[in-house]
C-alpha cells in the first residue's frame, strides 16, 4: 500500500489582529512511490478559534444544486461566491502521468442538517473535461481550533481499469482579493442602485494565539489511509512588538 | 419578693416575642409564596451589532412582550448558535443562555433552539426558567431578532 503525505499552507491578508481578512489556503499530496497517488476523498481543514464564517459576510445568498449543475458557475449569485482557487490533479494517462488544473469556486449553499454549507464547483477542461460539483459543510472544530471545513471529493474516472483522477495541489482563498484572478465584488441596494463592494472577509480574532494562528488538515484517501498535515500563521509584528 | 414579680413579666415577654418571632418567619414565607410569580416567556427582541471578536458578538436592544426592557447578549455564531444574555426589565435583571442550530442561510439565518433563565438581581434574584428560542440572525447588518417561548418564575 502506498503512503500519502500532506503538507499545509495558510496565509493571511492583511495581517491586523481584530479586522477582516482574505484566507490564504492550500495543501500538496505526494506518494511513496511517487507514482501511486491515491485518489483524494475527503479533506477537512481546521481553522484557528474565534474565527467564523457566520460573521465574515461571505454568502449572503445561496446557490442551489440545481442551477450550479445546469449553468455552471454563473447559475449562482455573485452575493453566494466565498472564495476562488486552483485544484491540480495527476492523471494516468497511457503510461504517463499529466498533470491538469481546474479552476475552483466555493458558494454558499442551503444549510444542510443544521450547518452552513457549500459546493465546491471544480472547472477542469483538458485533458478530461469536467465540472465536478462537491458538498462541503462548516463543523465545530477541537480548541485550539473554531471551525472546520470538511470537504468529501468525489471520485472522478479516467480510462476504464485505470486509477481516479488524483488531486494533488490546491490553493484558494477564501474571501475576496485587492486585484488578479481570486478578486470579486458583492452587490447591495442602495436608494434603489446596485452598488458593488468587497465583501468583508474573516475576522481575525483581536489577540494573537501564543505561537501563532494553527491551522490543520486531516486527509483521506480512496485507499483507506489517511495523512494529517499542521501549519501555523506566525503572529503579525506589530503585536510581538506590543506585547514585549 | 418585688424581683419574683419582676421576673414573671420578664419570662412571658420573652415567650411573647419568641412566639412573635416564630409567627413573623411563618408570615415570611406565606408572603414570599405569595409573590412568587410565574411569567409566560413570550418576547421579542431586536439586537444590534456593538463588536465583534471573530465569532463572537456583543449584541444590545430592547425586549417586548409581559416583561419589557433593554438586552445585552453575547452571542457565538459558528456550526450553530450559542449565548449569554442580561436582561433588565423593571427592577432587576435576568441572565440566562441559549443555543440553537441553524434552519437556513443567506443574509437571514434562521435558527431555533432553546433557552434556560438561570438567575437575576433585584426582584427576579430567584429567577428560573426554560422555553424555545427562534430567531434571525442578519449577516449584512450582524443584527439579531429573537423571539423566545416558554415560562419564567421569579
Amino acid at each position: 500500500m502506498a503512503a500519502q503525505a500532506a503538507r499545509l499552507y495558510a496565509s493571511f491578508s492583511p495581517e491586523h489582529l481584530g479586522a477582516p481578512a482574505t484566507i490564504f489556503l492550500g495543501f500538496r499530496i505526494s506518494s511513496i512511490p511517487p507514482t501511486s497517488q491515491s485518489a483524494l476523498t475527503n479533506v477537512s481543514v481546521w481553522l484557528p478559534g474565534e474565527m467564523g464564517f457566520a460573521t465574515s459576510g461571505l454568502g449572503l445568498e445561496n446557490c442551489r444544486l440545481n442551477l450550479l449543475e445546469a449553468r455552471g458557475m454563473f447559475g449562482c449569485p455573485v452575493n453566494a461566491l466565498m472564495g476562488r482557487g486552483i485544484a491540480t490533479a495527476e492523471i494516468p494517462f497511457g503510461g504517463e502521468i499529466i498533470s491538469e488544473s481546474a479552476r475552483i469556486e466555493v458558494f454558499s449553499a442551503p444549510v444542510r442538517e443544521g450547518r452552513l454549507a457549500l459546493w465546491v464547483f471544480a472547472d477542469a477542461h483538458t485533458p478530461v473535461g469536467a465540472e465536478p460539483i462537491f458538498p462541503a459543510a462548516v463543523v465545530s472544530a477541537p480548541p485550539p481550533y473554531g471551525e472546520a471545513i470538511d470537504a468529501a471529493i468525489p471520485l472522478i474516472p479516467t480510462l476504464p481499469g485505470a486509477p481516479d483522477v488524483a488531486v494533488t495541489r490546491f490553493h484558494m482563498a477564501l474571501g475576496t482579493t485587492a486585484r488578479g484572478p481570486d478578486h470579486f465584488v458583492y452587490y447591495k441596494s442602495v436608494r434603489g442602485r446596485r452598488v458593488a463592494y468587497a465583501p468583508r472577509g474573516l475576522i481575525l480574532p483581536p489577540a494573537c494565539p501564543h505561537g501563532g494562528f494553527p491551522f490543520e488538515a486531516q486527509f483521506t484517501f480512496q485507499d483507506d489511509t489517511v495523512a494529517t498535515a499542521r501549519t501555523t500563521v506566525p503572529c503579525p509584528r506589530q503585536t510581538r512588538r506590543t506585547r514585549r | 419578693m418585688v424581683r419574683r414579680v419582676m421576673s414573671i413579666p420578664v419570662a412571658r415577654w420573652g415567650l411573647a416575642l419568641a412566639a412573635v418571632a416564630v409567627l413573623c418567619t411563618q408570615s415570611d414565607g406565606v408572603l414570599a409564596a405569595r409573590t412568587a410569580r410565574t411569567e409566560r416567556l413570550s418576547m421579542t427582541a431586536h439586537l444590534r451589532y456593538l463588536t465583534a471578536k471573530g465569532a463572537y458578538l456583543l449584541e444590545e436592544g430592547s425586549a417586548s412582550g409581559p416583561l419589557a426592557g433593554t438586552v445585552k447578549a453575547h452571542v457565538r455564531i459558528t456550526a450553530d448558535i450559542s449565548g449569554s444574555f442580561e436582561f433588565y426589565p423593571h427592577d432587576g435583571s435576568i441572565s440566562g443562555y441559549g443555543s440553537a442550530r441553524l434552519h437556513e442561510s443567506g443574509t437571514y439565518v434562521s435558527f431555533g433552539g432553546t433557552v434556560m433563565i438561570t438567575g437575576g438581581t433585584g426582584r427576579y434574584a430567584h429567577a428560573r426558567g426554560s422555553g424555545g428560542l427562534y430567531g434571525v440572525y442578519n449577516r449584512r447588518t450582524l443584527g439579531l431578532t429573537i423571539q423566545t417561548t416558554g415560562s419564567l418564575s421569579y
